[in-house]
Formats: structure tokens, sequence, C-alpha cells
């Protein structure tokens, strides 16, 4: 009888420190839920199709582009006929700008990259950074929330210390399932609200999950918003030699 | 009578050096006041003039919202006519108001140069240059070059604002600017010009260049932010600014503020209250100087007790006696008030050629701030009659302390005296 006890005590204790270790190791950590997220948002080259629509109290400006990465690299051609011909390249720190009717190229940086592009509510770091989130900032898990019916993981990152970023603080909704940020709120050191990003659409490319559809609204401007709207992406394309040259944008 | 105001004089001359020194004390107060009132009456001029030629105009259409944003520079809410048919017919319109001499579009924007230090932020102009030339004091302030042409890619900038951009006359510059539809733009133009002044916001701030181009480079065609109209005198604003409002009234056009060179101007109803207050330090300066007078004739009184005492009981009356000393403090304060007069006109004559600068002294305000750090006092025989009426009427009143105390002696008592 006394045997029998026994057997049944050490048989629930297994079952319970085997569901113990299942949750244990089952949960994602922090660091793995952004690492996972990298692995869908983050590339190696990128070559878009892509507009970008302003709305400005009653007014709404649209500009389509052409947007290409590498790594710290970023190029972007406009072609909507009123900044046709215009382009904007990112080397490290460094904008480089071109303008069909200026006979030189315009160089920009430091905080002026964190000016909006083009009047939106995207800075131009915005638009063009290419680090993965987990080089740049140290995550921490706290808590889950719903984003339109989908279920994510809540987590606030700040920034990892000498690392150059826009935005002290990120709390960020991550898609449990997809593995895509749903809403981003992006703060200043001294804990203001900046800005607010929203996906409003994500597609599957290539076998990764991707944000197609992003709403960015400026909490320092008054009734503003601007959508980026992915129309065509390719992921890990070959880039011409020289894409990312100042030869290369004359 | 003519004999007490010869007696006045005479004793004049008893006591020359404090004489002296009490009418060089009254010309003292004198002159400072004619040279104050003129270096007030030079700022306010000057203020008034600066706003109104890189400001206001004498009357400022614009619309409401932009008004609000104005600092902005914002391409939102431009004046683009009645109902948004285009300046032209708007500029028509109002060039038919009686006391309008001229309309001036102005089209304001936002602008930066890229250089390999910085990116220095400065303000686009677009205008006229016929209406700039003839309206502003632009044409003596071009230092080098000339006034930018119509139809052409081509700048006039500050000597300050060149050199933040290590440019000269004749260099080409990619100036980036922001479009009526928020595209960032970048466009090289020719600098044909470059100005001088003694006003922080041309030399540091503002680059000209032809209203025609700024229309097309902005996307603002036929508009602009701001209209200026110009009377032939400003007193005649309070006159025409009703016909103003009343013809845009009729065109049913409420988006615009009709406003007066007044209305605009932080520092003009300042300088205005100023000068009010400056009207009572001048009296004070004046009473300031009247201690050393009444302290002199005091002194004479008590000096002069005996005498006084004896023409008191030869006959002379108390109003006698009061209309003595008072006469002698009079003629000091006509002769103290007179050279002080003279003086101060003579010192603002010299000033208004050459003017004070207060460059240094200003270089902390803001460059927004339409102040002209060359200030030129006004010479005016008016500030100078003004001055020495004030001189000889406080003096004269000051002297009835002492005149008084003359007159209320004893005849008998004042003999023992002494």
């Amino acid at each position: 009888m006394i045997v029998k006890k026994r057997l049944v005590v050490s048989v629930v204790s297994l079952i319970v420190v085997f569901i113990i270790a299942t949750l244990t190791f089952s949960a994602l950590t922090a660091e793995e839920i952004i690492k996972r997220r990298d692995d869908n948002e983050h590339y190696e080259t990128v070559r878009a199709e892509a507009e970008m629509v302003i709305l400005n109290r009653n007014r709404k400006i649209a500009k389509t582009m052409t947007t290409y990465g590498q790594g710290d690299n970023g190029l972007v051609i406009f072609s909507n006929p009123r900044d046709r011909g215009a382009k904007f390249l990112k080397r490290g720190d460094d904008l480089w700008m071109f303008f069909p009717e200026a006979e030189d190229l315009v160089k920009i940086s430091g905080h002026m990259l964190n000016q909006g592009m083009m009047g939106s509510d995207f800075s131009y770091q915005d638009m063009m950074e290419s680090d993965k989130l987990t080089d740049l900032y140290q995550f921490k898990l706290i808590g889950e929330a719903e984003i339109e019916d989908r279920p994510c993981y809540v987590l606030e990152g700040t920034a990892r210390e000498g690392k150059k970023v826009s935005y002290y603080r990120r709390k960020s909704w991550v898609d449990k399932e997809r593995f895509v940020g749903l809403k981003e709120e992006l703060y200043a050191r001294s804990g203001r609200l900046l800005k607010v990003m929203y996906v409003t659409k994500v597609e599957k490319f290539e076998g990764r999950w991707y944000p197609m559809v992003s709403v960015m609204e400026d909490k320092l401007r008054k009734d503003t918003r601007t959508e980026f709207i992915i129309k065509s992406i390719e992921f890990n394309p070959k880039l011409p030699a020289g894409t990312f040259t100042l030869e290369n944008l004359k | 009578m003519f004999f007490l105001s010869k007696l006045a004089f005479k004793n004049l001359f008893r006591s020359k050096s404090r004489t002296i020194v009490s009418m060089v004390a009254i010309a003292f107060a004198v002159m400072i006041v004619v040279f104050a009132k003129g270096l007030i009456e030079g700022m306010i001029d000057s203020v008034s003039a600066d706003h109104i030629h890189y400001n206001s105009g004498h009357i400022k259409v614009i619309d409401e919202d932009y008004y609000k944003r104005e600092r902005l520079l914002t391409l939102h809410y431009p004046v683009d006519g009645f109902d948004g048919q285009g300046l032209e017919e708007m500029i028509t319109a109002l060039e038919s108001v009686e006391g309008v001499e001229m309309v001036i579009p102005r089209l304001k924007f936002g602008a930066m140069v890229s250089t390999e230090e910085e990116l220095v932020a400065m303000n686009g102009w677009g205008v006229n240059p016929e209406q700039e030339l003839a309206f502003t004091d632009l044409e003596e302030f071009l230092v080098e070059g000339r006034m930018v042409a119509p139809g052409k890619q081509e700048v006039v900038m500050g000597t300050a604002l060149l050199k933040k951009i290590d440019c000269r006359v004749g260099d080409k510059v990619t100036i980036l600017f922001n479009t009526a539809f928020d595209s960032l733009r970048g466009i090289t133009f020719k600098i044909v010009g470059r100005m001088e002044s003694g006003l922080k916001i041309l030399n540091e701030i503002v680059f000209y260049l032809p209203l025609d181009e700024a229309q097309r480079l902005l996307y603002l065609d036929d508009q602009a932010t701001e209209l200026l109209l110009v009377t032939s005198d400003r007193k005649l604003v309070p006159e025409v600014l009703p016909k103003v409002k009343a013809l845009l009234a009729k065109q049913g056009e409420e988006r615009y503020l009709v406003l007066s060179y007044r209305e605009t101007s932080d520092l003009i109803p300042l300088m205005d209250l100023s000068a009010a207050i400056y009207n009572f330090i001048y009296i004070f300066l004046v009473l300031l100087s009247c201690v050393v007078v009444v302290n002199t004739m005091i002194m004479i009184v008590k000096e002069r007790t005996k005498e006084i005492g004896m023409m008191a009981a030869l006959g002379l009356e108390r109003k006698d006696l009061l209309q003595l000393f008072i006469t002698e403090g009079a003629i000091m304060g006509v002769l103290g008030s007179l050279g002080g007069a003279v003086a101060g006109h003579l010192i603002n004559s010299y000033l208004a050629g050459v003017g004070f600068d207060y460059g240094e002294s200003l270089s902390g305000i803001s460059s927004e701030v339409i102040f002209n750090t060359m200030i030129y006092p006004v010479s005016s025989i008016r500030n100078s009659i003004f001055a020495f009426a004030l001189g000889v009427i406080i003096v004269t009143l000051a002297c009835l302390i002492p005149a008084r105390r003359a007159a209320d002696l004893e005849p008998t008592e004042a003999m023992r005296e002494g």
C-alpha cells in the first residue's frame, strides 16, 4: 500500500516537473522575441516601390519612391511629378541629397536626420535606418496585449550604451504569431512621447512576414500623420555595384 | 519795473562764479533734454520706418491662419486673391482704394544652406525688385553687385550671411527649402549682390530673390504670403485702413486680416509709451538742476539780508522783492536754457549725420527683431524750443522758494542781521 502511494507521488511529481520545464523552456525571452522580429524585418539588401501619403489637417500629399537598402546604407529615389529625380543617399551618419535643379550635392547630418522627410512624420533616420533592433536596444518583456484582435508581446527597449539612436526608449507590440511589430511608441530620454507608429497591413513574402502599411504620427506636430505603403518589395536582391556611391547619385 | 529788472541783472554779476555755475547746471540739464528727446525720436522714427519697410508696409494684408503661424513661415496659407483667383486682380482692386499708393507682394519662406560644418538657416523673400528699391532703403544697403532681376535664378544676401556660408558675390549657392507641397527642393542660385545695413535680419537671415522665381519654385503661382499697402504718409493709415477692410468685406473675404503697422509691431507702442514716460523724466532732470539754482539763490538771500531789510525800509514792497529775486532766477534760467538748447541742438545736428552704432550692445538681440543698430538722433528746432521753455519755466518757478524767503523778511530784523 505504502509502495503504491509512493509510486503515485513520484509519477505526479514527475508530471509537474515536466509541465514546469515545458512551460519554462517554451516561453520566449525579450531577446528572442526581438531577434525573431529582426529575422522578419531585417534584410541584407532590399529593393521596394513605395508610396508615402502625408495627411496634414485637410491636406493630403502623396509621394512615390523606389528605395534600396544595404546594411548602413540607404537610397531613396522619388518618382512623383513634383519631386521626380530627387535622390537621398544615406551613408553611415551622413545623408546626401541630389536635386535635378541643383548643381551640387547637399550633405546633411546630425540632428537634421531627425527632421521629417519631405514634410512627413517619418524622419530621414526612420526611413533609412536599417540596423537590427537587438543591436541598438536592450529589451525587456513587460506584458502582453492585443492589437486589432491579434495577441502581442509588449516589450520595452532602452538604448544600449554608446549606441546612437533617434529615440532613447521604445515600447513595441510584437505579434505573437507572426513576429512583426504592430505598434511602436517612441520616447525621448526625458520620457516625452515623440511618435507613435501602427502597422495596419502585414504580408508574407519569401517566407517572412513584413509590415506593408505603416502609419506614423509625430506627436510634436498637430493633426498630422503619414502612411507608408509598400507597393512591392524584393528581399536580398543583387544590387548593382556602386548603388550607394556619390557618383551614382548625380 | 524796469528798475527792478535792471537791478536783478546787475546783481548777477556780484558773484560771477556762482551765477556761472548755476547757469551751467541749467544749460547741462536742458542740453541733455534736447539730446535725449532727439535720440528717442530718432529711435522711434527708425524703428517705425524699418518695421514699415521690412515687415508691414503701412497696412498689411495677410491670411488669418498665416498670421497665427507667421514665425513658422508656412506656405499653407498664402494670399491668393479674391476667392483664390490670384493676386493680380486683388492688387489692382487694392491700388484703386483712395490713399493707397503702392501694393507690394512678398513671398517669405524658410530655407537653408549646407556648409562643411553646419546647416545655415535663412529666410527667402521673393520680391518685385523695382518696388522694393522704390519703397525701402535697399539701394543704399547694396554695397556690392546689384539687385536681383525678375525671371532669373539669383539672390542677394547680407554680408554676415555670405560669411556664414563662405560665399561671395559672383559665386553660386545651392539653397534647400520646402515647397508649398512639403517637398524638399534644392536649387542653385547665383549670388548677384551683397547688402550691408544696421538691420540684423537683413545681414544675417534674409536673402532676396525675384518674386516670379519664388512663386515658380514654391508652386505658388500668382500668390504671396503677404501684401504690403503703402500710403503717402503713415499718418493716413487710420483713414485708409477702413476703406481696405470695406473692400475685402465687399468681396466676401473673411480669411484676410488687414493690419496697420502699429498692430504688427511690439516695439512701436512700447517706444511711444517710453516717449511719454521720458517727458516726465525731462521735468525731473531740469528740477535737479534747479537744486543748484535754488541753493545759490538761498545763499544770495542770506548774504543780502541786511540789504533786503534796507530796501524794504526804503519802501520796496513784498511783491517788488519777489519780482527782484524771481527775475534774477529767471535771467539765469533764460541764459542757461538758451545755452543748453543751442548746445543740444548742435550735438544732435552732428549726431544726426554720423549716428550712433549700437552694433556690439545689440549683438544678443534676436535677428528677427527689426531694430537698426545705427540710430540717428533727430535734430529739430521744436525739440530745442521745448527744452528751452521747460528750463525757463521750471527754473523760474523754483526761484519762488528763495524769493518768498527774501520777501517775507521783516525789515527791522533783516537790518539787524549781518
